[in-house]
């Protein structure tokens, strides 16, 4: 089930990624509407990171296109702004919590200007909302993997942009940091930005997405979350993996019989 | 002559000789000193061996071009055989099974004995020029006349330059790479430019601490830095100071004794440097030890209370 999208701000057509003549990715078809919180969800190597990747042309495609704003990428780019997993990178590093998030003031052509004091406020700012402004001048090795996600985040924000692309933003994170995070990412939507986040915890997808993804090797479905979170789309992705059953069983009756609050 | 003596006369800079060496090991220490921070942190250690490695076969073939030992051609011929390591190592991983490590380590040996082979080619030629060739495997330090200077501050002057063109770059790429490329950032600029520095510092850098040290000069100053800061600005400068000072040190050492060879002794004091470092400084191992046994009994004591 692949809901048709007037208008996308991203469109994917036939992209195929492959690693060693292996299919990662096979044919992905969808389309996302403007101002949309989408959540990729699938069971491990179905190709999640694989497809944000292709997306940002961090990976060579086989086949197949992408557009952002109706644009290529390499047009585009400054409206687009990518959070890596935060195991991609070494955190030893020399630096500063705040030396980071600077760099997403940064652009290709825009590497030999010196910042600006307008760019250290909007750093800041970015600090501000991820709750790390006090530990702007720590340096990043410091940090837990909740914070270290968060300086990640602010990098992101610190750009500007107006898509935002999120590997496991809550992947090795405290409950402290993801309430933080779906805070901004909450923010962010209400002031009508894109936000597309690869996702494994079912049970906490279907709170947070309104726009979801299915995907395994292949798109399995693609639209608004009350239709493509259902037990049948569920199961077809997770292909009658066991302990994943039971997980969707659980979530699904979870959402059915909501435990009320008192 | 008594040790001061020694010391004074040495430090008086009173001496051309003297100063020709020390100002050229230096200069050669710096540059590479700044260079290793890059390698450090690009995570091209084994890359750098294999690319000083491969320096002898390109500077026996710039000698058998030219037929003399001017320092410019070898040095032409060396970066040119670097680039060839590079590419080569890079191709046998891209078209084969091999992984990087390994073909890394092909490269190696097989550019290395080309070298060995040609250099003894030479040595049976008969050209008298050839005597001192085989200096370049383990340095001589003690060689370096005026001429030499020129251009080692030529390929230090390039080097500081590029550095400071690209330093935003670099530093970006350094620490996320995938993160530079979605800013528009080439990654084949960024790998160029850490492999040419590092061709260009070994092809050179041979000079004072030979093929088979070079490597430890563009690793162990950064890694010893690293220890001292977490500000990229600050580890190359602490980088290339630890370079100069092993440098000037390794060469006083072979001053006072004309046995002790100088770029053994470079290196043994900038390893120093880097153990050092790494048990004494703030991020040390012993250093973080004892302050978490100070904590502990601080702790204890307030339980007390």
């Amino acid at each position: 089930m692949i809901k048709k999208v007037e208008n996308p701000i991203l469109e994917v057509r036939d992209l195929t990624v492959t690693y060693d003549s292996k299919p990662a990715l096979c044919d992905a078809n969808f389309g996302i509407p403007q101002g949309s919180m989408v959540g990729l969800v699938g069971p491990n190597g179905a190709g999640k990171s694989t497809l944000l990747k292709a997306l940002m042309e961090l990976i060579p495609k086989s086949s197949g296109n992408v557009k952002f704003f109706n644009e290529n990428l390499e047009s585009v780019r400054k409206k687009i702004a990518y959070v890596p997993q935060k195991e991609s990178v070494d955190w030893d590093f020399p630096a500063t919590v705040f030396d980071i998030v600077e760099m997403g003031r940064y652009g290709s052509k825009s590497l030999f200007k010196r910042l600006t004091k307008n760019d250290k406020e909007i750093a800041r700012e970015a600090l501000t909302k991820v709750k790390m402004l006090d530990f702007a001048d720590r340096h990043i090795s410091e940090l837990s993997g909740g914070q270290q996600q968060r300086v990640f985040i602010a990098r992101a924000l610190a750009q500007k942009a107006d898509v935002y692309l999120m590997d496991e933003p809550f992947a090795g994170v405290d409950v402290a940091s993801e309430k933080t995070i779906v805070n901004v990412l909450v923010q962010l939507q209400n002031e009508g930005k894109t936000i597309f986040v690869v996702h494994h915890n079912l049970q906490s997808a279907a709170e947070y997405f309104d726009w979801m993804i299915l995907i395994n090797k292949n798109i399995v479905a693609s639209g608004p979350i009350k239709d493509v979170f259902t037990p049948e789309l569920l199961q077809k992705t997770y292909d009658g993996n066991l302990t994943t059953l039971e997980q969707i069983g659980q979530t699904i009756q979870k959402q059915q019989f909501p435990i009320r609050e008192s | 002559m008594d040790f001061w003596s020694d010391f004074l006369y040495f430090f008086s800079f009173a001496d051309t000789n003297i100063n020709n060496v020390l100002i050229g090991t230096s200069v050669l220490g710096f540059t590479c000193g700044i260079v290793s921070v890059l390698v450090v942190l690009s995570k091209k250690a084994l890359i750098v061996d294999a690319i000083s490695h491969a320096v002898l076969p390109g500077i026996c073939i710039g000698f058998m071009f030219t037929g003399v030992k001017n320092p410019i051609y070898l040095s032409i011929g060396g970066m040119a055989a670097g680039a060839v390591a590079v590419y080569l190592v890079d191709w046998i991983s891209r078209i084969s099974r091999i992984k990087k490590d390994a073909s890394i380590a092909i490269s190696l040996s097989v550019l290395f004995s080309l070298g060995v082979i040609l250099l003894n080619i030479i040595q049976h030629s008969g050209n008298s020029n050839q005597s001192g060739l085989t200096d370049f495997l383990f340095g001589k330090a003690a060689t370096i006349i005026q001429s030499d200077l020129y251009l080692f501050g030529a390929v230090f002057i390039f080097v500081i330059l590029t550095l400071l063109i690209f330093y935003q770059h670099l530093k970006i790429a350094l620490f996320d790479a995938g993160f530079a490329k979605t800013i528009g950032l080439s990654e084949k600029l960024t790998q160029g430019l850490i492999s040419g520095l590092v061709i260009i510092s070994t092809a050179v850098g041979i000079q004072t601490v030979g093929i088979i040290l070079m490597s430890a000069l563009l690793i162990s100053p950064a890694s010893a830095a690293l220890f001292w800061t977490n500000n990229f600005k600050k580890a190359i400068l602490i980088s290339g100071l630890f370079a100069t000072l092993s440098s000037v040190l390794g060469v006083f050492v072979s001053f006072l004794s004309a046995d002790m060879p100088t770029g053994p002794w470079i290196i043994v004091v900038l390893s120093c440097f880097a153990l050092f470092s790494a048990f004494l400084s703030k991020k040390g191992v012993i250093t973080k030890k004892i302050r978490a046994k100070i904590d502990a009994s601080y702790n204890l004591k307030e339980k007390e209370n």
